[in-house]
């Protein structure tokens, strides 16, 4: 990361009449993105009376309001009184979780029958699947952000000998627990969809689950720790989280 | 004088054809779970309906969305009050036509038949005591992304069976008049504000967006509508790759072939395709309603003017319940009688005219 990928000041941005957004820094950043984060957490925490939702993304917050209720500027000011109480944070620190951060451990199965793409992966990085597998679990990934879709995370950042581009050509159905990669990020479907990113594994994790409360488990802000696992695992483990005898868990100090 | 639900009350869709759906106002308070708040695409249609069955829009009955072209309905257990807001479409009870944006009775044996929606996209179906299909995170409205809410989740088929709430009201036979706005709602641009990328388009860009007529084409659905256009694709000036960042409400997404899109009740949370602008919250209803082939232009204006139009938007929402009219019909009419009666419970005698039954 670059030292000057956080802005001193936070820009304030209105995007239509009801969405404000603030934004950290102008890359995906993993200390930009662990500002947003706590920022998000402080304004859930103010309770501004006329703030309908919020969400932290990759660089910013966005701030859902009724400018009825809430006029822009008011709603500017107090942002802005949170964003000078914001506690600084340590932004050599890349790795070491903050006390209140949750672990995550993600089983991931990069059996070539759940990753159609990691070859390809491996070959345009000139690396051997072993070496990609190694390196993808090696270091402990931050979540950008739930967007997209229903629970789809996304999380970062990858060693940098680990980056490439999207691919050229798009896969129009990932099913749900798929593991796909680019741009040094690592992303995660709840639910089917198209990707341009390679699919490089699968997980038991569904990270939407209608039926449970709450039904997004892991949220911006979150680690994550990935393991390697084999097909037989997977299926075990699937056919346990469909007979509700498994949940995804955190990484045990 | 109200109903009790003794018995279950159901609307059987007999034929559809895609796209309805059961929407209420959605579930703002999940985006940070990747979930966008959705509901009803047209919110001043949906408050009609509310305003007409019960005088009232503070309660979030989940009403039927209706895109293009309707369907053939009978209900089960009780009669059912209901009327029909938004765009235009033809309606008939056993073969006889039924007006819009007034309410009616349809009792268990009739048959309700909606055809194709003109002057408009998009028609209501409201019921009294509302589309009583579960709950999910707080909210009865299909989230078709997230496979949740309304029947199943998904978009209604022929043999669905609704159930429908208690129903608190009694009033039949009122009309809503058109928001005189509405004459000249193809004629008025859509009012715009700056969005997330706003700033990466060149001054010339924007200018010329601003300039453009642009047509609505007939890809439209709950998550966006394409618009057409003639001349040089729309591009950002800088062609760096932008970091996907969070989707509003009638944000214009130009897509790869420099077409624009905007991004309606069940868009995506976020997303890497730059946003030249926005549609003020109080044009996106109008905007909704335009239908294909209309041609549009674009105003910018200041988030004063868009707040004020919004307030104004409100305003006119609040005043519908008192703005309903009795429906001027023949009091002769045997039909009528039923009508009033059936629902209400009450002998239509003497002074008892049938159209004084409003609360």
């Amino acid at each position: 990361m670059s030292p000057s990928a956080t802005r001193q000041t936070p820009q304030l941005r209105p995007l239509g009449d009801v969405s404000l957004l603030v934004e950290f820094g102008e890359s995906v950043d993993v200390s930009v993105n662990k500002r947003a984060a706590a920022f998000e957490r402080q304004v859930c925490d103010a309770h501004i009376d006329g703030i309908l939702e919020t969400a932290t993304t990759i660089k910013a917050v966005i701030v859902r309001y009724n400018p009825l209720t809430l006029p822009l500027e008011t709603l500017t000011r107090k942002l802005r009184q949170l964003l000078s109480s914001t506690p600084a944070l340590d932004q050599s620190d890349q790795t070491v979780s903050s006390p209140n951060t949750r672990t995550w451990d993600i089983p991931v199965c990069y059996d070539p029958a759940c990753a159609p793409d990691l070859a390809e992966m491996a070959c345009a990085l000139n690396l051997t699947v072993d070496d990609v597998v190694r390196q993808h679990c090696a270091t402990q990934q931050q979540v950008f952000m739930i967007g997209f879709a229903p629970g789809f995370l996304y999380s970062g950042l990858l060693p940098e000998n680990l980056h490439l581009p999207r691919r050229n050509t798009i896969s129009p159905a990932i099913p749900p627990g798929a593991v796909i990669c680019a741009v040094g990020q690592t992303c995660i479907a709840a639910t089917e969809m198209p990707t341009g990113w390679y699919e490089i594994g699968r997980s038991p994790l569904r990270n939407f689950a209608p039926d449970l409360e709450p039904p997004v488990t892991i949220v911006a802000g979150d680690r994550l720790q990935f393991s390697s696992i084999t097909h037989e695992e997977l299926q075990s483990l699937d056919a346990a989280r469909t007979e509700g005898r498994w949940r995804i868990q955190q990484v045990t100090p | 004088m109200s109903r009790t639900a003794k018995t279950t009350t159901t609307l059987r869709v007999e034929t559809t054809v895609p796209y309805s759906s059961i929407q209420d106002l959605g579930r703002p308070g999940h985006l940070s779970q990747g979930i966008t708040a959705g509901g009803v695409t047209d919110r001043t249609a949906y408050d009609e309906g509310r305003a007409l069955l019960d005088g009232t829009t503070t309660h979030t009955h989940a009403c039927m969305e209706i895109y293009g072209m309707g369907g053939r309905y009978t209900v089960e257990g009780g009669p059912v009050r209901a009327c029909l807001t938004g765009a235009a479409i033809p309606a008939t009870r056993d073969g006889t036509p039924l007006p819009n944006r007034t309410t009616f009775t349809l009792r268990p044996g009739e048959t309700l038949d909606l055809g194709v929606i003109r002057d408009g996209n998009i028609a209501y179906l409201s019921v009294g005591g509302g589309f009583d299909v579960p709950q999910v995170f707080s909210a009865r409205a299909t989230h078709l992304r997230a496979g949740i809410g309304g029947h199943h989740g998904r978009t209604l088929e022929a043999g669905d069976i609704l159930p429908i709430g208690p129903d608190s009201g009694d009033t039949i036979g009122l009309t809503l008049p058109e928001n005189p706005e509405s004459s000249n709602r193809y004629d008025t641009p859509i009012r715009i504000l700056p969005s997330t990328h706003t700033h990466l388009f060149s001054d010339e860009t924007l200018a010329r967006f601003l300039a453009t007529p642009f047509a609505v084409t007939h890809e439209m659905d709950r998550m966006g509508a394409r618009l057409a256009f003639e001349g040089d694709p729309l591009e950002v000036a800088d062609k760096t790759p932008i970091i996907s960042e969070s989707i509003v409400l009638g944000d214009i997404q130009i897509i790869g072939t420099g077409q624009p899109t905007v991004l309606l009740a069940d868009r995506q949370p976020t997303g890497g395709y730059p946003r030249i602008a926005c549609i003020i919250s109080a044009d996106i209803d109008r905007f909704a309603q335009l239908p294909p082939g209309t041609e549009l232009r674009f105003e910018l204006v200041s988030h004063a003017e868009s707040v004020a139009a919004l307030a104004a938007q409100q305003a006119w929402i609040a005043s519908l319940p008192a703005r309903r009219t009795r429906q001027v019909r023949d009091i002769t009419s045997l039909d009528n009688l039923l009508d009033t009666n059936l629902v209400s419970g009450a002998i239509a005698s003497g002074d008892d005219l049938p159209w004084e039954v409003d609360t």
